[in-house]
């Protein structure tokens, strides 16, 4: 073999290692390329779509790392774009969120009630109002329906009202009464409005606010103001019917003593007087009723009146009464009238409380009452009266509430009966309170302050006043006719006139004439002349150690609560009975200071 | 919405065939590189090859370019520009 062979021969091998090296970096190349072009998301070259020397002609690792640097920068846009979006979008949220929470804020802690129901009534949500007004717990009522939690009486209203909404009414007034989930009803009045999805209602929103309070509030203003006008009528029937049972009772007295030694005949005076002291006292009530009178007080053993009472109170009753009044309880300062109008009304109470019968037990004793007492009166000796029942009892939530006025638990009851009683006790420096034990029976307890002073016996007109003149001024013939009976009878000399006017003259005249009188007794009001308050005004300036008695049948009037202020000695009031008629002319007369009193009140 | 840009170059790839149809319009957007992000120039493509028409809008989209395309009676029209001139979606 020539060496020019040998060397032709060694560069065609030469030649076919680097041919195949060739091949073998082209592959290579075309190999990364295509996973170049795949992590580009391209599609992988095959040779027979380019050849080998073209596609070392285009340079492919030079183009697509250029195209790569591209891809890379337009990554980091589009990410620095995207972390901006994202930061935007938070604080979108944040704010969406914070306006969400605010509203949200609004609507579940707002005073008014707010619901939203769909148009058949079922309840879509309601706000913490509602559940506390209505005494739900969460997630009691949302999906309830409306109708299941109004009164029966209600439901044709808010059936009504949501209808008109779905009827493309877009706002209204409504009134709902609810039944809250202990049976209470609870009244609420607002808005409702309807929510609009093309056209058509898809939910009812309301907003109300529990107006339980003021309806309960104007019902009971309304109450009073028709009890206000009724005790104005009332008080002018009591005033006319006091002087005409003046006639009465005093015909009744004179016809007692004329009809001496006829027992039978005294039998039926006695119990007409009776029946008229009683009417006395409803008139008493009346007039308590219409303004609230003051008591006119005077020491009165409290054993009498507490037994008569309750065997009026408990008449044709199955009621059992058992009494323990001690023999030594100290008087009391009352008006008679006003105590019997409370003791009737608790002892009628208590039997109501025991309709299949049962005991009534009225006690009385003393109590001292000391300075750390809960009791609101003042620290002193007072009687205690207990009138326990063993009826049904208060109920526990009821038992604060008995005095207020217009609570009542009964169908027919105004109300008023224990709110007077509180009243009166408190006008007599007194105080009453109850307590009750469901099932067992109910308990009240009235102190009253014991008397100063003695309890006055009947009268025995003194002899030195006998025949002592008494000028009676007074309208109506009809008691000026019992006065000078009962004053002949007393062994007085007695005269009369009809207006403070005459009674001017007559007592200056009789001054003058040296027959003076020893006392008058005024009627407080006259209509259409002078009347007994301006009358004693006269008399005093004519003689300033006038004996002036007032007499009246509105016995809550100032000058017969503190009659010494205007000038008088004494109070007599109307309807009246010889006995007390006479003590208090006879202590004038002795000499006993002002404030002397008698009578119904 | 497009903005027109000022300025459109052509680039007839008609008759080439992928991958060299990809590499041809690579290297043009590459050359064209800041013309086209700042919208100056937008680069009309010619091509018949209908397997390059999604090959290079799938790789100008991936550049971070906007591209429309359009078709003629015998050949493809793909429009590349930046993506600014074309509102966000």
């Amino acid at each position: 073999m020539t060496p020019l062979v040998e060397e032709s021969e060694r560069l065609r091998r030469e030649n076919l290692r680097l041919a195949e090296e060739r091949a073998v970096f082209i592959r290579y190349i075309r190999e990364k390329v295509n996973e170049l072009l795949v992590l580009m998301l391209c599609p992988a070259m095959n040779a027979d779509a380019l050849g080998d020397m073209e596609l070392i002609g285009y340079d492919p690792i030079g183009t697509i790392a250029a195209s790569f640097s591209r891809v890379l920068d337009n990554l980091k846009e589009t990410n620095e774009r995207l972390v901006r979006e994202i930061s935007e979008r938070t604080q979108v949220e944040a704010a969406l969120t914070e306006s969400e929470d605010r509203l949200r804020d609004f609507v579940e802690n707002a005073v008014e009630l707010i619901l939203s129901v769909t148009p058949d009534g079922r309840i879509e949500y309601a706000n913490r109002a509602v559940l506390s007004t209505l005494s739900f717990a969460p997630g009691e009522v949302e999906g309830r329906s409306l109708y299941s939690i109004v009164t029966s009486g209600s439901e044709q209203g808010c059936r009504k009202a949501i209808g008109q909404m779905t009827a493309g009414r877009k706002a209204g007034r409504i009134e709902v009464e609810f039944r809250d989930n202990r049976g209470s009803s609870v009244i609420a009045e607002g808005t409702a409005t309807g929510r609009f999805e093309d056209g058509r209602c898809v939910s009812v929103r309301m907003i109300l606010q529990d107006v339980t309070a003021r309806k309960k509030f104007e019902e009971e203003m309304q109450k009073a103001e028709k009890l206000e006008s009724i005790g104005v009528l009332a008080g002018g029937i009591a005033h006319d019917f006091n002087n005409l049972l003046t006639g009465i009772l005093g015909n009744l007295s004179i016809a007692r003593i004329r009809a001496t030694g006829a027992a039978d005949v005294q039998q039926n005076l006695s119990k007409a007087e009776k029946a008229c002291l009683r009417a006395r006292d409803l008139t008493q009530q009346l007039l308590i009723f219409s303004k609230g009178g003051a008591p006119v007080r005077k020491a009165t053993s409290i054993a009498d009146i507490l037994r008569e009472s309750a065997e009026f109170s408990l008449r044709g009753s199955n009621v059992r009464c058992e009494f323990g009044l001690p023999d030594d309880l100290p008087p009391v300062d009352i008006d008679e009238g006003q105590i019997a109008q409370v003791l009737n009304n608790i002892i009628i109470n208590a039997d109501q409380a025991m309709p299949d019968g049962g005991t009534l037990r009225v006690e009385a004793r003393t109590a001292e009452v000391g300075q750390g007492d809960p009791l609101p009166i003042r620290p002193g000796r007072y009687v205690r009266v207990t009138v326990s029942d063993t009826g049904i009892g208060i109920p526990e939530e009821a038992l604060p509430r008995i005095f207020d006025p217009f609570y009542t638990t009964k169908e027919k009851g105004s109300g008023l009966g224990l709110t007077t009683a509180y009243s009166i006790l408190r006008h007599h420096d007194g105080v009453i309170t109850a307590d009750s034990e469901p099932g067992k029976g109910t308990t009240f307890f009235l102190y009253l302050p014991v008397s100063k002073g003695a309890v006055p016996r009947d009268a025995k007109p003194a002899e030195e006043s006998r025949k002592r003149r008494v000028l009676v001024m007074d309208d109506e013939e009809m008691v000026r006719e019992v006065a000078l009976d009962f004053l002949g009878h007393l062994g007085y000399e007695g005269e009369a006139v009809v207006s403070g006017e005459e009674a001017v003259v007559a007592y200056r005249g009789a001054r003058e004439a040296g027959r003076p009188y020893s006392a008058v007794i005024m009627d407080l009001t006259i209509p259409g002349g002078m009347g007994g308050k301006e009358a004693v005004l006269r008399l005093r300036d004519l003689d300033p150690h006038v004996r002036a008695i007032v007499s009246s049948g509105y016995s809550n009037d100032p000058v017969m609560a503190a009659p010494e202020k205007f000038g008088f000695r004494g109070v007599i009031a109307k309807p009246y009975r010889m006995r007390e008629f006479g003590e208090v002319i006879d202590q004038v007369l002795s000499g006993g200071g002002a404030g002397v009193r008698a009578g119904s009140a | 919405m497009t903005a027109p840009s000022a300025r459109t170059e052509e680039l007839d790839l008609r008759g080439q065939v992928c991958p060299a149809a990809l590499m041809h319009a690579l290297k043009k957007m590459n050359v064209l590189r800041g013309e086209l992000s700042s919208g100056t120039v937008a680069l009309r493509i010619l091509t018949e090859n209908r397997e390059s028409v999604p090959t290079i809008s799938e790789a100008a989209r991936n550049m971070g370019y906007a591209v429309a395309v359009d078709r003629e009676e015998a050949h493809y029209v793909l429009l590349v520009e930046s993506a600014g001139s074309v509102d966000r979606q």
